[in-house]
């Protein structure tokens, strides 16, 4: 099998997402490139059973892919791990690259562009690209060796404990990054910080009671209200 | 040249957050300082990347959840600042509740991608089964550009023409970063409050990096 070519399709097997088989038209995708790289044989009412609903976090994709293949090849159950992962992995997967990775790739980030703004592009991208690229290139051949087994692997990386590790760093840089940011880049008047105070202790409370959308806006209305009243 | 990379950046960023690739380049922090490199203003670019991306981390896509659009405010604040419509304090603030607004139209036509793939699929399901599904798949993929190239310049433009219209009105100088920050010290509370760590330990974290962040710097 071709891993740079598995690797290329794997990052766009999602242009099919849909409501009702999700990523399913995806992993028949690439279900099909991995039978004809390898010679399977796998028969046409197989395949088109696989275009049935299918969702799991796009990035842990070859995994799901591995196990299936294992199962296959070994004429285990690769439909039923194939449920069970892609459910266990689309949690993992979230709770990791979706609510710890992005936040933290985007703190470290925003230090370096204060600095240099291009270098923080830079950051960002390598940061989260190298656990992104990782991931989907070793994914496949994790979940082959190890088939069913795929999970004792991300226990023994412990995985699902990232999240934890890495949302503590970024507990403590967001910190470092607002202190920064105010005492840097804003005013240096009490009014100012007593503003600053105000705002972020307004974020604590209403967090997850009203949308961050309608809140911004109100936040954004309040900036305009103090502007006017200033009147610069 | 310039108007076609625009486009070009448009579509792939439209590509990048809802098909295929995801590797960052719509995130606000990249989006909106490419764009002030290649039209200029990186500074206050990247500042406006800075706060919109805190925005983009509390409304995460979760499962089959769609997240509010936050790489077309990128787009759009990017281009507000970049092209010079955004010159005052007044103007960034009126440009971002105008571009914050129009964030919800624009996701509502992700739903309208998403609901346009499924009727590819039912076709493809009803004609072509025994066949490859690569071409939904770049079918897809083309959707999502051409919702980028078209639907982020249609809302920019338009918040453009409001914001122009309502700067001969309304203009009041003062200090962009100073407010961006501001409102920065907002989001991360919310921020804070979404970050799956241990409550107590994450407030005390993050206030012992506030106060080493105030005190060292």
């Amino acid at each position: 099998m071709n891993k740079g070519k598995s690797f290329l399709k794997s990052l766009i097997f999602t242009g099919n997402w849909n409501y009702e088989n999700m990523q399913g038209s995806g992993f028949r995708y690439l279900l099909e490139e991995i039978n004809q790289a390898n010679d399977l044989g796998i028969d046409h009412k197989q395949l088109s059973r696989q275009t049935e609903y299918f969702n799991t976090h796009p990035f842990l994709v070859n995994f799901v892919l591995g196990v299936w293949f294992k199962e296959f090849v070994r004429e285990g159950q690769p439909d039923y791990f194939k449920k069970v992962y892609s459910s266990a992995l689309a949690a993992l997967g979230d709770s990791f690259f979706w609510h710890s990775l992005r936040p933290i790739s985007f703190i470290i980030a925003a230090f370096f562009g204060l600095m240099n703004p291009v270098l923080g592009v830079i950051m960002y991208l390598l940061i989260f690209n190298f656990f992104h690229f990782i991931f989907l290139y070793i994914g496949f051949d994790m979940g082959y060796v190890l088939g069913k087994e795929v999970i004792s692997w991300f226990n023994r990386i412990k995985f699902n404990k990232w999240s934890g590790y890495s949302d503590f760093i970024t507990s403590f840089l967001l910190g470092v990054l607002l202190s920064l940011g105010l005492k840097e880049y804003g005013m240096e008047t009490i009014t100012y910080y007593f503003f600053a105070t105000c705002f972020l202790l307004v974020g604590f409370f209403i967090a997850k009671k009203l949308d961050v959308l309608f809140s911004l806006i109100i936040a954004i209305i309040a900036c305009l209200i103090m502007l006017y009243v200033k009147g610069g | 040249m310039s108007y076609l990379a625009l486009l070009m950046i448009a579509g792939f960023s439209s590509v990048d957050r809802n098909a295929a690739f995801h590797i960052m380049f719509s995130r606000p922090l990249v989006l909106s300082t490419i764009i002030g490199l290649l039209f200029g203003n990186v500074y206050l670019c990247f500042l406006s990347g800075l706060l919109i991306e805190l925005f983009g981390n509390i409304d995460v896509p979760v499962g089959t959840k769609i997240s509010k659009d936050d790489t077309f405010l990128a787009y759009s604040m990017g281009i507000l600042v970049s092209f010079g419509i955004i010159q005052t304090l007044s103007d960034y603030l009126l440009g971002l509740l105008l571009v914050i607004i129009f964030v919800l139209p624009v996701t509502y036509v992700d739903m309208l991608t998403r609901k346009w793939n499924q009727h590819l699929l039912d076709k493809y399901l009803k004609y072509r089964i025994y066949k490859s599904p690569s071409g939904i798949i770049v079918k897809g993929i083309t959707i999502a550009f051409l919702k980028g190239v078209v639907i982020y310049n249609i809302f920019c433009l338009i918040a453009a023409f409001i914001l122009v219209r309502i700067e001969d009105y309304v203009s009041i100088q003062g200090d962009i970063t100073a407010y961006i920050f501001l409102m920065s010290s907002f989001l991360a509370g919310y921020l804070i409050r979404f970050l799956s760590f241990k409550s107590v330990y994450k407030y005390i974290v993050f206030t012992v990096g506030l106060l080493l962040g105030w005190l060292v710097i």
